[in-house]
């Protein structure tokens, strides 16, 4: 169960003189579920931007499966089984949700010049309907994309992390803006997708909800990690204390 | 003589469909701008009146080579869209077509400002293609461009098109490599607009410079437009209207430019679907509205 599926070293993004990304170095257990938390502009969304290969780092290294992927595009890292939501949902709005799923679905057909094989209609339409189904989003399948809800646009974007057949997915703040009701109909399906065996990581505003839901967790503040560790006592941390409410509450 | 005109018109509407599919591909489907349609078509016509008159190969060979070389041009053109948003590449295609323009009016290989004269007609069997005869070829060529199109909408190239005409970011999320489904996106395009104007050089038997101008580019994205952009048969629908207005309102010859431009208007500010698109009154009407993934087929 200890056994790291990815790895950061020494990994930093500069935007300019600014650090969004500071030598941060995290491990990944497989098939944990893992949160990262930390105030604003922390450099959360920048972390999963690296991982998923959207950034390309300043300097230091993403290792995943005992390779390296830094640097990689973003649809390659995808097809080697990471894949991740948005924290700004991008669905394919004139599509339906069927579509924007059946499209995840075919991930094996679109490099080199596999388009051009025969493909089993029924095999894709049944793979894309069951994943649909798992995320609870089977009424609204024929429905485009675009007329959906934001609590439904993040479980859509969770279907097509998932269609990828990933091992990692990142969910990149899935809960912000939703309801009490939908923040638990979110919870439950990350549960469940993390007794399938899935390694999750989840980057997380609410720090209750992190707390409640992750097995361990990251600290960012300033593009540094300053805490790591089981979430109960991440929280008693006094630097977490201090970068979330301000040093004079840290007592 | 009105059965020659009808099909002097018909055969236009047909050539001119053909280069409306292509930008259907490339900007309906895959979301890419392209304002410079007609210099693609100006490069398959120069290429195959080169071919046909100063190597004096068959219409066939020459036809099929200039296809060959407006995709490859069609290439290079989306090897730089790559690095370029929407309104760069607007502008990007627009100087595209002047550029190409002002080398075919430079240049006398390219007939220069006179332009090329005396382009020969196919040959199939000993018999010339004219006429009526001719009309078969373009329509032949159009029903292979609709099936062709028809393909790759169902195709998973059709998907990849559709995702990166969404949201680039969230495509490539998906595994799909957003580049080169650009370039294909433009070289397809630009294909379709090369046959296109092989067929319309053999078809006028001469042309010159202006025949790609800048404003006939704006005359395909009307035909494009109003047909629906991402709909297969509007190609074909939208250059039939385009071309027939105008010989049915007289008066609208004389301002062609502002016709065409005046079509793009309305139709994106009341009816963006054009007539056939996704969601347009039209296609409900005919049932043309399917599940994008094809569910309703199969079942």
């Amino acid at each position: 169960m200890d056994e790291v599926i990815l790895e950061t070293k020494d990994l930093c993004k500069y935007f300019g003189g600014i650090k969004a990304l500071d030598e941060v170095n995290i491990k990944v257990k497989k098939g944990e579920l893992l949160g990262v938390i930390g105030p604003n502009g922390a450099g959360k969304t920048t972390l999963f931007n690296l991982i998923t290969g959207f950034y390309k780092p300043t300097r230091g290294k993403i290792i995943y499966e005992g390779k390296e992927i830094q640097g990689l595009p973003p649809a390659k890292i995808a097809l080697m089984g990471i894949a991740r939501t948005f924290q700004i949902v991008r669905p394919l709005k004139r599509l339906t949700v069927f579509d924007n799923v059946l499209i995840a679905c075919g991930y094996r057909n679109y490099a080199g010049l596999s388009f051009v094989k025969r493909w089993d209609r029924e095999e894709y339409f049944k793979k894309a309907e069951k994943i649909i189904k798992e995320v609870g989003l089977e009424d609204y399948m024929d429905m485009p994309a675009g007329t959906l809800p934001l609590g439904y646009l993040r479980r859509l974007e969770i279907a097509r992390a998932l269609a990828l057949d990933p091992k990692i997915i990142l969910l990149d703040e899935v809960m912000s803006g939703l309801s009490v009701s939908e923040i638990e109909e979110i919870k439950a399906l990350i549960r469940k997708l993390k007794v399938s065996g899935l390694t999750i990581i989840f980057v997380e505003h609410n720090v209750p909800v992190a707390v409640e839901l992750s097995e361990r967790m990251y600290v960012l503040n300033f593009g540094k990690v300053i805490a790591e560790g089981k979430p109960e006592e991440v929280i008693r941390n006094k630097s977490v204390i201090e970068a979330y409410l301000g040093e004079e509450y840290a007592a | 003589m009105v059965n020659e005109y009808l099909i002097t018109l018909l055969s236009e509407i047909g050539i001119y469909a053909i280069a409306a599919l292509g930008l259907n591909i490339t900007m309906g489907y895959a979301g890419q701008v392209n304002l410079g349609q007609a210099a693609f078509v100006g490069i398959g016509a120069m290429t195959s009146a080169i071919l046909t008159m100063r190597l004096g190969l068959p219409f066939w060979i020459s036809f099929i080579i200039a296809g060959l070389v407006s995709l490859s041009i069609g290439l290079l053109l989306g090897i730089v869209s790559i690095r370029l948003r929407h309104d760069f590449l607007a502008l990007t295609t627009i100087g595209f077509n002047f550029i190409v323009v002002g080398i075919f009016e430079y240049y006398e290989i390219f007939g220069g400002t006179t332009g090329i004269i005396g382009i020969p007609r196919p040959m199939i069997f000993g018999y010339k293609l004219r006429g009526a005869s001719f009309a078969v070829l373009v329509y032949t060529v159009l029903a292979l461009a609709m099936l062709g199109a028809w393909w790759i909408r169902r195709s998973w190239i059709g998907r990849a098109f559709e995702a990166i005409g969404e949201d680039e970011m969230a495509a490539q999320s998906m595994g799909i490599d957003v580049r080169k489904y650009k370039i294909l996106a433009f070289a397809i395009g630009a294909a379709l607009a090369g046959l296109s104007g092989s067929l319309l050089a053999h078809f006028k038997t001469s042309i010159t410079y202006e025949d790609f101008a800048f404003s006939k580019s704006i005359e395909i994205l009307s035909m494009s437009v109003l047909g629906g952009m991402d709909s297969i048969l509007g190609a074909f629908i939208g250059s039939a209207i385009v071309k027939l207005l105008p010989e049915v309102i007289r008066p609208l010859m004389e301002f062609r430019l502002a016709f065409y431009s005046l079509i793009i208007v309305i139709v994106l500010a009341f009816m963006p679907e054009g007539i056939l698109g996704r969601g347009s009154i039209i296609a409900k009407l005919l049932k043309l509205e399917r599940k994008r993934g094809g569910r309703k087929w199969t079942k």
